[in-house]
């Protein structure tokens, strides 16, 4: 086999898909933090869906369509039905794998090379604070094991699939977490098994049983291994610093950009940085201290556009007046939360969002669902409230490609609520998304949750069937009681005088339930105040906040 | 020829400052229970807040009528005098329609200046305060009127809520129905700007919407006026004006309470600043 075309393409993408979905439930159990947490394994799997779908619709089946054409589609597919973290950081992995083939009409030994050298690189690049240890580091290991190699494209693919085996099987030393609840990267686990799907299509071997991948059992094969904090997926930590500062730098004179060097300037001198783009334009993501000399070495190499800064200090005025600072109007501005259950929805809408997008733990919302609900706002500006660590940077993925939407990274749903809060729907969004992200650290998250396996976290033991206490991601208490659960959670907060809590119930709970342990507070804590309030929410018995 | 000045009970001011610089104060109706009563004559506030509270038909307010404005400007017109009349905001009221009206149906109407001070309660008070000062520096009503309608942007009103309930049921939620929602029982704080309230941030109880307000006013700082207004926790108003001594000393600070007009739409345990910034 010395090439592949557009069509063999289709197929073998199509029927890793499938290998993808054998492996779902062994891809979440890895991720399964004792909760039913993230859902790598099936956000992987329905980002795939969405790009193999692409596929289908664009190049038809009794045409032929280039490698290029095919790959291409797919990664548009996947981009928009991106969910959770692993399913953008897949769905730019294959951004690159196209970006790689732009343009071959088959695929052969020297394309691939370029595909998967484009593929890690895309991945990493458009991720700010890159972890090791996370699927990243599987797709780069696949890259660079087949660089500089001489051999024919099966060879290649199958030391890429070995290369890739090895880096997962590093990934527990790469990342303390993983290490402490003893299992491999779920999100590269999902790498692997695409890798060795897409081997197993091109080399036939589909007829003699599941070849290529049998051996990955090993990775997950121990019942007892535990789960992984949630946050592990955290590749992209907002910094609490600096301008967020975007702009397109668009090829003046005649004079080529050169993205590298624009994107190896911003990584030395800024934060979550994303610079995409071509010798035409370039789009630039940063977050800097100093705006005025990113600007200004970007004015220095051609004009710029769409130049938007996030901050009202007035130093920074001139440049967003000038370009984006639109005022503020009351009409234009909508904020649109992702939420589960009857009564956080209620929540949201009676406090004046006009509309929700439901999902949350275990359901993400795919990047389309998440823009058509912004469109359908009609606002001029929307900022989003992803309320969920998994769902962040899809919504700030769509951030970087819509000016017109904003995201205050909301991990949770008190944090979301203390958002909400702060919102003004009379300022501009720049004010708004700055008072919002500063009330966040006014809040701590609490929630409890049935454990859905027993594990070890920490000084934590927690046996199936148990509830646990998770405060600010981290798991802290395991009871047989939920409300005593939340108690021994709250029992770790600073609460004082001036403190209010706030309690939400979930769809298996009362009033009544919730009303216990509000009063048992109350009287540790007389003059505190706590509300207790019908969130409806699912898979969480209770969510609680202290103010 | 000496200038007098005219405000209508909306403005929120305390009997002795209304005594000490001749004010005329035209009262608002405040109807309740099918009986029309004279804001701050007929009927005061602690009897009004405990019928606002009560079961029964909401309160509304009325105007003062053209004829009431017209007996007002004819006599001290009649007197010698010159007519200031600044009142509640033109949005929020139709106050400034009978002021208006009666001032076209004088035979010198050019002797009465009226001014849309696009606020209510308190800060219109201190902007009628303000008059009293230029004019006691000598001006003649018309320079008296460009002055106090060049200043109106250093008056400034926060108003901390329990509900925004009475504001809705009264008509005039307008902005501020953003921020309605009662699911979380939050506390609205609510500014004046451009003749009618809109909303500014949603505390999650009084206390901290307390600090809230102190932070805000003093966002604003440096002061020359300021005024503190409750509906009904006086307690709550003296912690407030307590926190603002920073900015201008105690005996500085006007203390005052909303009457039945204002109270119509505020409701109980409402808290307000009234602030008049210095020219920077």
């Amino acid at each position: 086999m010395d090439k592949l075309l557009g069509h063999d393409l289709k197929i073998a993408f199509s029927s890793a898909t499938g290998r993808l979905e054998e492996f779902r439930d062994a891809i979440n159990s890895l991720n399964v933090f004792p909760v039913p947490d993230g859902d790598t394994g099936t956000n992987m799997l329905l980002t795939m869906r969405s790009a193999v779908q692409a596929t289908k619709d664009a190049c038809l089946e009794d045409q032929d369509y280039s490698a290029s054409e095919v790959i291409s589609a797919l990664a548009n597919g996947a981009f928009f039905g991106a969910r959770g973290n692993s399913g953008v950081i897949l769905s730019q992995i294959l951004k690159g794998f196209s970006d790689g083939l732009r343009g071959k009409e088959v695929l052969t030994a020297n394309e691939l090379k370029s595909a998967f050298n484009q593929a890690s690189a895309e991945a990493y690049s458009s991720v700010g604070n890159p972890a090791e240890g996370t699927m990243l580091s599987v797709i780069r290991a696949a890259a660079e094991g087949i660089q500089g190699l001489q051999a024919d494209l099966e060879t290649l693919w199958r030391t890429a699939y070995q290369a890739a085996q090895d880096a997962l099987e590093r990934t527990p030393q790469q990342l303390p977490v993983l290490k402490e609840a003893g299992v491999v990267d779920a999100g590269g686990l999902g790498v692997v098994v695409l890798i060795g799907g897409l081997l197993q299509s091109i080399t036939r071997s589909e007829t003699d049983g599941s070849s290529c991948l049998i051996g990955l059992s090993r990775f997950y094969g121990n019942a007892n291994r535990g789960g992984i904090n949630t946050e592990y997926l955290n590749t992209t930590v907002e910094e609490e610093w600096g301008f967020c500062t975007q702009f397109i730098i668009n090829q003046a004179d005649g004079r080529n950009l050169d993205l590298n060097s624009v994107r190896t300037h911003f990584q030395k001198t800024a934060l979550s940085t994303v610079v995409v783009g071509t010798e035409k334009n370039i789009r630039v993501h940063i977050h800097v201290n100093d705006t005025t000399s990113a600007i200004k070495y970007a004015e220095s190499l051609g004009s710029l556009s769409d130049v938007k800064i996030e901050d009202m200090d007035s130093q920074n005025n001139a440049f967003a007046s000038d370009n984006h600072g639109r005022p503020g109007d009351g009409a234009a501005l909508a904020l649109l939360p992702v939420t589960q259950g009857e009564g956080l929805a209620r929540l949201f809408l009676d406090s004046g969002c006009d509309s929700v997008i439901e999902g949350g733990q275990t359901m993400n919302p795919s990047i389309q669902q998440i823009m058509d609900a912004a469109r359908a706002t009609a606002a001029d500006d929307v900022i989003l409230l992803p309320n969920n660590g998994n769902v962040i940077l899809a919504a700030e993925q769509i951030a970087a490609s819509d000016s017109s939407i904003h995201v205050v990274p909301t991990r949770s749903i008190p944090q979301g609520v203390a958002a909400l809060l702060s919102f003004n729907p009379e300022a501009p969004w720049q004010e708004n998304i700055q008072s919002m992200t500063n009330s966040l650290s006014n809040v701590t998250s609490i929630e409890v949750a049935a454990a859905v396996r027993s594990t070890k976290i920490g000084k934590v033991e927690v046996q199936k069937g148990q509830y646990i206490g998770i405060l600010e991601g981290e798991l802290v208490i395991a009871d047989n009681n939920p409300e005593q659960a939340l108690l021994l959670t709250l029992g770790l907060t600073n609460i004082n005088t001036d403190s209010i809590v706030s309690i939400y119930y979930g769809n298996h709970k009362t009033p009544v339930d919730a009303q216990s342990v509000a009063s048992k507070l109350e009287k540790e804590f007389p003059d505190i105040q706590i509300d207790v309030i019908d969130g409806g929410q699912p898979h969480f018995q209770y969510l609680a906040s202290i103010e | 020829m000496s200038v007098r000045i005219v405000t209508d009970s909306s403005a929120d001011l305390p009997r002795y400052l209304i005594d000490q610089h001749q004010i005329t104060v035209l009262p608002c109706y405040v109807v309740v229970d099918d009986q029309t009563l004279k804001d701050g004559i007929e009927i005061q506030p602690d009897a009004f807040y405990t019928r606002l509270q009560a079961e029964g038909r909401t309160p509304t307010t009325a105007q003062p009528t053209v004829a009431d404005f017209q007996k007002v400007y004819r006599d001290l017109v009649k007197q010698g005098h010159q007519v200031i009349s600044i009142h509640v905001s033109a949005k929020l009221s139709g106050t400034l329609n009978s002021a208006e009206q009666a001032k076209a149906s004088l035979n010198d109407g050019s002797q009465v200046e009226i001014i849309d001070s696009k606020l209510a309660s308190i800060p219109l008070g201190l902007v009628v305060l303000e008059a009293v000062s230029i004019l006691e520096n000598g001006a003649d009503s018309h320079e008296a009127a460009v002055e106090i309608r060049k200043n109106l942007d250093l008056h400034h009103g926060l108003f901390s809520l329990d509900t925004l309930e009475y504001l809705q049921k009264g008509g005039r939620i307008g902005k501020a129905r953003a921020f309605m929602g009662s699911i979380l029982n939050v506390k609205p704080i609510l500014r004046l700007q451009d003749g009618e309230a809109h909303p500014v941030e949603r505390p999650r109880n009084l206390q901290r919407a307390t600090k809230r307000l102190v932070e805000l006013v003093h966002d604003l700082a440096p002061v020359q006026r300021l005024a503190v207004i409750y509906s009904t926790d006086p307690t709550r108003s003296a912690t407030l004006k307590q926190e603002l001594t920073a900015l201008l000393p105690a005996e500085k600070i006007i203390e005052t309470r909303f009457g039945s007009t204002l109270g119509t739409y505020i409701g109980p345990h409402a808290l307000g600043v009234a602030i008049t910034q210095v020219r920077r």
